[in-house]
This record gives C-alpha cells, sequence and structure tokens, in this order.
C-alpha cells in the first residue's frame, strides 16, 4: 500500500495504513490491547477506558496517557503499553469495574470466555478494598434465546450500539444516568430483531447468555468443537457447533472473511437444536424389524439389485436432498448409476426450473455475485420478489449496513417484510409482476401509458435514477418462491446495469443451503416424470436421501399414497419423520453437525464442514452410509476413480479446487462447465393461480419456514400459529374482520384466523410457511 | 564382622525399648491430622442447601481427570450439579480442587478408609458425595454474596452487602 505507515507498539515497529484505527493496527500485529467498547465492526465509543497507553506522536516527543480505540495510526507514532502508568491506569480502571461487579463468576456463563475475568487476572485486582454494598438491578426477561444478568454490566455500550445502530433494532435501549445506566427494554419481552443472538458475543462479559446453553451448561473449555458451516440457509455462514458429553450444546459463529465476519442470525445459533431431537434415529429397519446398520445395509443393496435384475434400471429412482451435502448427493448419484436409475432432487419442476436458472446465473461468472461483505459496500440495493429477512437473515443484516451507508433501498415484492421499514421505495405487487415492472426498468424509458400503475411508474421512475449513479449496485432475488420470471427478471437488469464503469452484482437467496450443489447434479430429473412414473407403477424402488416429503411441497406430499405404488423405499435420514415412517427401509444417519461434507452456498463458494465422530453405528455421515451402500451392490470401483466433475456441472479446475478444499478455507466459488437445461415454464407456476379473486403468497418466515429448524428447540416457539393474511380492501370486500377466523379450505385448503396487512399486495392473500411438523418418538426410544 | 554384627545389635536393641510409631489398624485407630487429604466431599452451606454450584473449576483443575460433573439450573434459580461423578481409583488426593472450589463445596476429609474389591465401587457418585454440615469455613454461603436473585426477583439486595435494586427511571441526584 501506498500509505504505509510505520509506528513504534512497545519498542516494535508495526506497519500500518495511516487512518487505521490505533487500537486495530496493534490487534492486526498481533499485540494483545485490552480493551471492552472497541469492536471490529461496531467501532470505538472510548467508553470502557482500558485500552489505555502511553503515545508519543514521534520519539523525541513527550508522551502523555491516551485512549488508542480514539487515535488514528501517524507516522511515527510511539505506543508504550508497558509504561508502568499505563499499567497503573489500567489496574485502576478494573478495580472501578469490579466495584459493583457482582462476586457470581461460578454461576456466570460468561465464565471462561469472558473479557472481565482475563482483564481482572491479568491485573492482578484480587482484593477488593471497598466496604460499600455492591450495586443490583433486576433483570429483564427478553424471550427465549437470550439470558439477562445485568449485575454483570460494565456499561461498555457495545449491546446498545451493536442492537440498534448496527441491526438497525429498535425495541432495545439504553436507559438512565451516572451510575444507574440500564441495557433493555423499556418493558419485558421478547427481542424482536432476528440478530439478537449476537448481544452474547458482543458483550464482553455476561450480561447476555445463550438462555438454551445455560440449561444444559458447559464451560468453553470443556466443549469439542469442530468447523462446521450452518444449515438454516443458503447464505453458508461459518459456525462452531460445539458438543459435550457426546450431546450438541450450543453454536457461535466463526470468522470467515468472505462469508460471515462476526454475526450470525438466531436461526443459525439456535437452530442447530435439531442434533439433540427426541426423534433421532439410532436403529435400522428393515422392513419392520430394527436390525444392525450393516445387516440393513446389505438387504437394501441386495434387494435394489433384485429389482434392477427383474424389472431393469428403469425401475429404480432416488430423491436427492438439497440439504445434503455435495458428497451424500454424489454417492447417491453413484448408487444410481451403478444400478441404472435415475435421480430426482427437487419438490416440483417449478423449484427446480427457478433453482437451476439461478444455479446458473450464479456459477456462470457472467455476473458478479455478491458476498456479505460486498453487499455492505453497495450503494444501491434492489430487493426483488421475497423477504429478505425470512429468506436468508445474515444478507438482512449485510443490507441494512448498506442502507446505514446511505444506499437507497427498493423493495419490490407482494408483503412488506422488516427491511421495508428501512427502504427509500418500496413496491407492493401482485405475485408474478414483480418482472413486467422491471421490465420497463430494463428499457430505460419511461412506460407507455397504462402499462403500469402511478404507484408502479414513480417506482420505476426513482429506481432508474437511484440506479444511475450507482457505482455498486446490488440485486438480490428470492428463489423461493420458485418464480423463474422473477430470477430472468433480476438477471436481465443486472446484467444491462452492468457498463464499462461498474458491474451489477446480484445475489440469489436459494431455498436450501446446497441448492447450488443440487442443481448443479448431472442427469437429474425433473420431480413431476418421477412422480408421474410413481403413480403409474413404473417405480418399484425409491431411496429417498434427507427428505421430508410431507413438508417440501413437492407432488410426493402424500407419502402413503405414493409409497403404496413402490414395492420398495429406503430412507436415509437423522431423524423419524413422516417419511422414514412410510419407507420399508430406514437406514439412520449423522445430523447435520455430526456429519462431514461440503455445501456450495448462494454464491456458488465451496465450504467444506467437518465434525466430531459421535460414537455409534447411526453417527456415520449419509455420504458414507450411501458408499456402504454403493459397496454392498458390488460397484466399489465406480467410487475409486469417481470426480467430483463426473457428477456435477462443474469445470476441471473446479473439481482440482473442491478435492483441495479444506475445512475452515475461505472457500472458492465453483465455476459451471456445461449449461443447465431449464425446462420453458409459465412465468407463475400453477399452484398459485388466481382463486376466488385472489394469488396466493407464501409468506417465509425466519422462524417457521426452515425445516430444520423447526424440529426441536427455541426457534419453535418463536414460529408464530397459522394465520392468514389479507389487504384491508379484499377484507372488506369479503366482509372479513381482523382475527376473525377465515375459511378458504375450498381454494387454499386452509382454515386459519385472519390477519389485515395494509402492506399487503391487494388481491393476495398471504400464507406463512409453517414446518412445524411435531416430531416422532421412534419406539425404541420410548421403550 | 562381629564388629558388623554388634552394631546391628545395638541399633535393634535401641529401638526395642521406644515406643512403637505402628498401631494395631483396624481394632486400634491411628491420629489423623485435621488437614489430611483423604476422602472428597461435598458440602452444604449453613441453610442446609447444598454448597456446590457446578462452576466446573475442579473438574478443569483436577490433574488426573477424575471428576465429572454436569450443571443444572433449578426453578428457584441456583445452579447444582445434576451429575457429580469422582473416580476414586484415579484421584491422588491432591486437594487441588479444595483449593480451587470458590463456595467452599468440595472438601477433602481424614476418611481414607474406601477400600473397595471392585473398581466400579470406586466411582462415587453425588450422593455418596454429599454430607449435611458445612465442614470447614462454616459461615460461608456463596448465594448470599453473589448478587444473584434466587426464588424470584424479591432476593435482590437481601443478600449481604448489597443495595437494593437500581431504579434507572429516576432522575433525582
Amino acid at each position: 500500500m501506498a500509505d504505509n505507515i510505520k509506528i513504534t507498539v512497545d519498542g516494535q515497529v508495526v506497519e500500518t495504513s495511516a487512518g487505521e484505527n490505533l487500537l486495530q493496527a496493534c490487534i492486526n500485529a498481533g499485540i494483545l490491547v485490552p480493551h471492552f467498547c472497541y469492536h471490529e465492526a461496531l467501532g470505538e465509543a472510548g467508553a470502557c477506558r482500558l485500552c489505555a497507553a502511553m503515545v508519543s506522536a514521534s520519539a523525541d516527543k513527550p508522551a502523555r496517557l491516551e485512549m488508542t480505540c480514539m487515535l488514528k495510526a501517524a507516522d511515527g507514532m510511539v505506543v508504550s503499553l508497558n509504561d508502568p502508568y499505563a499499567e497503573g491506569f489500567r489496574k485502576g480502571v478494573i478495580e472501578d469495574l469490579m466495584l459493583n461487579h457482582p462476586h457470581d463468576c461460578p454461576v456466570c456463563d460468561e465464565g471462561g470466555e469472558c473479557s472481565l475475568q482475563d482483564m481482572t487476572v491479568t491485573t492482578q485486582h484480587i482484593h477488593r478494598r471497598t466496604r460499600f454494598p455492591k450495586r443490583t438491578y433486576e433483570n429483564q426477561y427478553l424471550g427465549p434465546l437470550v439470558h439477562h444478568e445485568m449485575n454483570r454490566c460494565i456499561t461498555c455500550y457495545r449491546c446498545v450500539r451493536y442492537y440498534r445502530d448496527y441491526a438497525l433494532g429498535d425495541d432495545f435501549g439504553v436507559f438512565g444516568s451516572r451510575d444507574r445506566v440500564y441495557f433493555g427494554r423499556v418493558r419485558d419481552g421478547v427481542l424482536q430483531s432476528e440478530f439478537s443472538g449476537n448481544l452474547i458475543d458482543v458483550c464482553p462479559t455476561g450480561v447476555f447468555t445463550n438462555k438454551i446453553f445455560r440449561e444444559v451448561y458447559s464451560r468453553p473449555w470443556d466443549l469439542q468443537t469442530r468447523r462446521s458451516v450452518c444449515v438454516n440457509c443458503s447464505v453458508g455462514c461459518n459456525v462452531l457447533p460445539a458438543f459435550r458429553h457426546t450431546t450438541f450444546r450450543r453454536i457461535v459463529p466463526e470468522r470467515n472473511d468472505e462469508v460471515n465476519r462476526f454475526f450470525m442470525c438466531d436461526r443459525g445459533r439456535y437452530g442447530g437444536e435439531f442434533t439433540n431431537v427426541p426423534s433421532r434415529l439410532k436403529t435400522a429397519r428393515f422392513e419392520g424389524p430394527c436390525l444392525p446398520v450393516e445387516e440393513v445395509t446389505a438387504r437394501t443393496a441386495a434387494k435394489l439389485k433384485q429389482i434392477a435384475a427383474e424389472h431393469g434400471g428403469g425401475a429404480i429412482a432416488a430423491i436427492g436432498s438439497p440439504r445434503a451435502s455435495l458428497e451424500a448427493n454424489a454417492a447417491l448419484s453413484m448408487l444410481m448409476k451403478s444400478l441404472g436409475g435415475r435421480i430426482s432432487m427437487f419438490a416440483n419442476n417449478a423449484e427446480r426450473d427457478a433453482v437451476r436458472r439461478a444455479t446458473a446465473i450464479t456459477v456462470s461468472g457472467e455476473l458478479n455475485i455478491a458476498s456479505l461483505p460486498e453487499m455492505e459496500k453497495a450503494d444501491f440495493v434492489l430487493c426483488v420478489g421475497g423477504d429478505v429477512t425470512g429468506e436468508a437473515p445474515m444478507m438482512d443484516l449485510s443490507i441494512r449496513q448498506a442502507q446505514r451507508a446511505g444506499a437507497p433501498v427498493f423493495i419490490i415484492s407482494p408483503r412488506a417484510g422488516k427491511l421495508d421499514s428501512f427502504s427509500t421505495n418500496s413496491l407492493r405487487v401482485k405475485p408474478g409482476e414483480e418482472s413486467s415492472v422491471l421490465d420497463h426498468v430494463l428499457s430505460g424509458s419511461v412506460p407507455p401509458k397504462g402499462a403500469l400503475s402511478g404507484e408502479q411508474t414513480d417506482f420505476a421512475e426513482a429506481l432508474i435514477s437511484a440506479l444511475g449513479s450507482a457505482k455498486h449496485p446490488l440485486v438480490v432475488c428470492s428463489v423461493l418462491h420458485e418464480d423463474i420470471g422473477v430470477v430472468d427478471a433480476a438477471y436481465w437488469l443486472a446484467k444491462r446495469a452492468s457498463r464499462l464503469d461498474r458491474k451489477c452484482a446480484i445475489a440469489f437467496m436459494f431455498p436450501s443451503a446446497n441448492s447450488v450443489g443440487a442443481a448443479l447434479l448431472r442427469d437429474d430429473v425433473a420431480p413431476e416424470t418421477l412422480h408421474a412414473d410413481i403413480s403409474a407403477g413404473k417405480i418399484k424402488a425409491l431411496v429417498v436421501l434427507e427428505r421430508n416429503l410431507a413438508l417440501d411441497g413437492s407432488p410426493f406430499s402424500d407419502i402413503e399414497a405414493a409409497f403404496s405404488k413402490v414395492e420398495f423405499t429406503c430412507a436415509i435420514d437423522f431423524h423419524e419423520n413422516a417419511t422414514t415412517q412410510q419407507a420399508s427401509a430406514v437406514v439412520p444417519c449423522a445430523s447435520h453437525y455430526s456429519s462431514f461434507g461440503s455445501f456450495l452456498n448462494y454464491e456458488g463458494r465451496a465450504q467444506r464442514f467437518d465434525s466430531l465422530p459421535i460414537p455409534g453405528e447411526w453417527s456415520r455421515s449419509a455420504g458414507e452410509m450411501l458408499l456402504s451402500l454403493v459397496e454392498a451392490t458390488g460397484n466399489e470401483e465406480a467410487i475409486g476413480e469417481a470426480a467430483f466433475s463426473d457428477v456435477y456441472e462443474i469445470t476441471p479446475e473446479s473439481n482440482t479446487a473442491l478435492e483441495a478444499l479444506a475445512v475452515g478455507d475461505l472457500g472458492n466459488r465453483v465455476r459451471l462447465a456445461g449449461k443447465l437445461p431449464v425446462a420453458k415454464s409459465p412465468r407463475r407456476n400453477l399452484q398459485t393461480a388466481t382463486h376466488n379473486g385472489l394469488v396466493a403468497w407464501n409468506i417465509e418466515l425466519c422462524f417457521g419456514s426452515e425445516e430444520l429448524s423447526m424440529l426441536h428447540g427455541p426457534t419453535r416457539e418463536l414460529a408464530p400459529q397459522p394465520f392468514v393474511e389479507l389487504n384491508p380492501a379484499d377484507a372488506e370486500s369479503r366482509k372479513l374482520s381482523e382475527g376473525e377466523v377465515a375459511d378458504f379450505s375450498a381454494d387454499f385448503g386452509l382454515v386459519a384466523p385472519l390477519r389485515l396487512n395494509a402492506n399487503l399486495a391487494p388481491g393476495v392473500i398471504a400464507i406463512p410457511v409453517l414446518k412445524t411438523e411435531t416430531a416422532i418418538v421412534p419406539e425404541e426410544v420410548k421403550a | 564382622m562381629l564388629r558388623g554384627l554388634l552394631t546391628g545389635l545395638k541399633i535393634t536393641a535401641k529401638y526395642l525399648f521406644r515406643k512403637p510409631i505402628t498401631v494395631n489398624y483396624p481394632e486400634e485407630k491411628p491420629f489423623i491430622p485435621p488437614r489430611w487429604r483423604g476422602r472428597i466431599v461435598l458440602t452444604s452451606d449453613p441453610s442446609g442447601e447444598e454448597r456446590c454450584v457446578a462452576c466446573y473449576l475442579c473438574q478443569a483443575v483436577c490433574p488426573v481427570q477424575c471428576i465429572d460433573l454436569q450443571a443444572e439450573n433449578l426453578p428457584n434459580g441456583r445452579r447444582v450439579a445434576a451429575k457429580f461423578d469422582i473416580n476414586f481409583a484415579r484421584c491422588i488426593f491432591c486437594g487441588f480442587c479444595e483449593e480451587a472450589c470458590p463456595t467452599y463445596a468440595i472438601q477433602l476429609t481424614p476418611d481414607f478408609e474406601m477400600g473397595a474389591t471392585v473398581r466400579t465401587d470406586l466411582l462415587y457418585h453425588k450422593e455418596d458425595l454429599q454430607v449435611s454440615g458445612p465442614g470447614k469455613h462454616p459461615e460461608y454461603s456463596f448465594w448470599q454474596v453473589s448478587g444473584v436473585a434466587l426464588d424470584g426477583k424479591k432476593a435482590k439486595g437481601e443478600a449481604i452487602n448489597e443495595k437494593l435494586p437500581t431504579n434507572y427511571r429516576s432522575n433525582m441526584p
């Protein structure tokens, strides 16, 4: 760097850039400066006074006591942390902070990872000299996720700077004055932010702690951790799941400078509780009785071979999973290849087409795909066709950072989400109409009269003018609503908005953690083709990998009816669900956080995850289980030579990178080798056709719409009860009122209390996607 | 040679008339000093409730990893050990656990008579370790000095040397 400067810290010469925060410059050089209130993401506040050091502008100038976090690094600066005066000052600060800090470290959940504890030990503060009584505070109930113990507060203001200034929440704040400062809510209640769990990480001491972890508390030094990747959405945040006594305990975010850096959402942090689900499968079954896994694998392989011999390979099919790893889906694909069978990955044709189109755009390398840190730097954001908060929460947090930095946020979707309150301009349209508005933006001119409503024209014009002046524009588009038209519209907009002097970035929100990987699988058949074959009785054997077909909106939803037409069905999953209950053979596998593999996130970034092996034959990864099945069919030679690029549509270079990928790498983006054929489908699929003057719109909720986080744990408590939403005008014309139980069983198959939402497009009925299937406890666990 | 024999006999004769330091155990009990590091117990606080707060420090400091515990929270706000196992087949009676214990819960006693014929009998569970008295430090009660609210909210400010909960909504000086 041209602006490199040199500073001296305790005799050590440190290179940094001019204007860098002095404290951060020291930390970057590996020098530990004690601090509480400074945080790399939140910046400095100068509140804790702990980063004090003797600082002079140059060696020949007198030094004076300064807070390093409040200074900018300048050439020739001399910093002395070890100066006795600075050390004494810091010791005094700690003694002051400890005046009222309670004597509860033995029962404090921060113990072992507490900055205050570390500093108290470092400054050798062992005796409280004052005799005055200690201050106490009442605690607040902050919901099922975060525990509040206000006595421990040292008023560093990190929590309120994070919650209000960074995450833009408005239901948490600071109250009082002088030594009565209080951090909390106006009154007890559930924290409304989807990012409230980060309070636990930003608090340098134990005011905010993990309420779930504290129920079965263990010290951090006893936890066994391996680096993993979050499975609860397509962003793929790096996480550190922790186990003890072979049970799952907690998840904390792990830094990856190209994905999530410091924070993660509550769905990811608390969604991992599915690892401890009571319905965890621990035994294998074959046509009834529980048997050892090897026995079931051998019998299943024999059965599959027998069916292949009798009816030919065409009678065998498999259903892969967009939340299973690349390795597991590849093993399933190899199993099918060895038997001559077919594999299908998606819930329905509309999802398959939309995800494949979005994947093709993502991995073709034609457009810039925005990573989360790049999203934060965007100076124009357009969100198309979905609710970012519910579909990819961490993208929402990144967009909020862009908005804080002054980027205009445009949102076009049928229903307002939480991000809408920060938007510059937000437009409500009927599902599928997003593309018609964006088409006019594309043409770059004023649309002909009558084509758009006045509101839509205003939006389009504002969009064109804001986009024109942006240097780093970003388009975020939802794929969860299975609308290929919206995907195309977003793509064309991003393509046209890219000019010589700038590239427009794009990011798609995919339905599952490994949707991109699933879409890249070669030779996958359309789910509706497979379903037709099953209904016609052409399929004799079906293998289902990590999928609960009852919940994913596939044509196989009536599992009993579909499976009754198939002679033999085998399900591989980690927990008992509607699918495993109907299957003739069940093979248990490890749940996500105790298995290894790789995911491709929404950017096509390959990330490998690893986990602690838990003893038990039921705790092997799905990929391993499938490979043993392939071996049992006698085709193990095929596995040895197989490469990722044989199974997935990726270039040989991507294959090499994927094979060399290690756990904890930043991850490379894979590149598309050939083409992903996508059927020409109508812009809206049939299931959302108009009934009774209304078009259905799925509300994707942060808590409720993701299958795994709804299996177990506190995230279930945060999911709402079923409801339907209508625009007040629509409700009035149907003579329905707020709170009334509305009967839409004829058209949409549901009866639920009605909510009126003025921020819902007219003519739309919004229905939340709730995947709260009650857990099924297997027989052997009950006994 | 004779001289060597006589020297040995002289020493034997010298000790023959001294008071023996061995005792006829088990009929006769030896004197064990009170600070002897023998069988480990979990004591109770002055109110008779268990002292251990499952802080894991004894487990962390144990050089032979003979302690295994798991914390749980009681509805009244106390944290206790749901499981507290000491494997005395492994324990070396170093006393580090007693030193590390912040609540004086874990204490070593002068009892050494813990012989067993089966190794598994040397695995002591929480109920085997708990005793009813406070042992050393009879006055100390951790929950009275920790600032933690027990039994709901009212306990805050009622423990030793702490103020009533701060009214942060007040503007008064």
